[in-house]
């Protein structure tokens, strides 16, 4: 029932307030003064080394491919989990074929070397 | 204090809440029409979802809100990231707003959205007869590993077709070896 998500709701008023005052916050009582060093990207405190904007390779796409199939697998384990015990072996066994089939596709990927950053 | 007592009760949290995730959602998808920087788009449209999966919280089913967070916000917004990398010239200006472009899709998403009033209006709303009125996690899992095995299954069939379908592409359409 919708009662069970009011700390949910706290968090989230909570989380958007804080942000609001620090914001806010730092915005009047910050001095704003720019000089080069300051306006530079930060990298882990270095010089940064070239510039940021250009294009990736493809392989990321492949990766983020393949991250939304696992999340979605990862997805299916929650009703699973929650109802585990009471289905027993049962549920054991549907859940190993459910793996079972995507690793035929993990399987294939990896034969394909597409996992290899070459 | 009785003044704030009375404020204070069950029915008007729910009421704020509400309004909340309505507001987080127009507001994500102004955002994400509107802001001419691309990835605050995307961000936009990480808000937006984020009150999509809100409403999804009051039609009383948490599963399709966390599905909606996990799959939506968590990897389709992280695929247009990836997308935008791999194809924008993000280091040129973006060019500027075509004056007739948005006035056509101005009369366009206003067409749909007097188009879908109307329909919303003229429909009579009868309930559909009710099997159910718990859609927690524990029923909907149940009913996916007994009643509707076949279908739990079958998604792991259609997740392995997405990803061999995204290799045979990604790798056979570019000469890779």
């Amino acid at each position: 029932m919708l009662i069970n998500y009011v700390p949910i709701l706290i968090f989230t008023v909570v989380a958007i307030g804080l942000v609001a005052v620090i914001v806010v916050l730092s915005e009047l009582l910050g001095k704003k003064k720019h000089f080069p060093s300051k306006d530079m990207p930060y990298e882990c405190g270095m010089d940064p080394i070239g510039d940021a904007r250009h294009r990736y390779t493809v392989r990321f796409y492949v990766i983020a491919m393949f991250f939304i199939v696992f999340d979605i697998e990862a997805i299916f384990f929650f009703p699973w989990a929650v109802v585990f015990k009471s289905l027993g072996w049962f549920g054991f066994w549907e859940m190993l074929v459910f793996i079972g089939i995507i690793s035929v596709g993990l399987v294939y990927v990896w034969g394909k070397g597409a996992l290899e950053w070459e | 204090m009785n003044a704030v007592s009375a404020w204070l009760t069950p029915q008007t949290a729910a009421t704020a809440a509400f309004v909340m995730v309505i507001g987080l959602t127009i507001l994500g998808a102004l955002i994400a029409v509107g802001a001419r920087n691309i990835f605050h788009n995307v961000l936009g449209l990480c808000v937006s979802l984020f009150g999509v999966s809100g409403i999804f919280l009051f039609l009383n089913s948490p599963f399709v809100a966390l599905m909606e967070i996990l799959i939506y916000v968590g990897a389709i917004c992280i695929a247009i990231c990836f997308a935008i990398m791999l194809s924008e010239p993000l280091y040129l200006p973006p060019p500027p707003r075509n004056k007739a472009k948005v006035l056509g899709a101005a009369i366009g998403s206003a067409g749909i959205f007097v188009f879908l009033g109307l329909l919303l209006k003229k429909t009579q709303w009868t309930a559909a007869p009710e099997r159910s009125t718990d859609w927690s996690v524990t029923t909907i899992g149940h009913y996916l590993l007994t009643d509707y095995a076949l279908i739990f299954e079958l998604v792991s069939l259609l997740l392995l077709v997405a990803m061999i379908g995204a290799i045979v592409i990604a790798r056979g359409g570019r000469g890779n070896p």
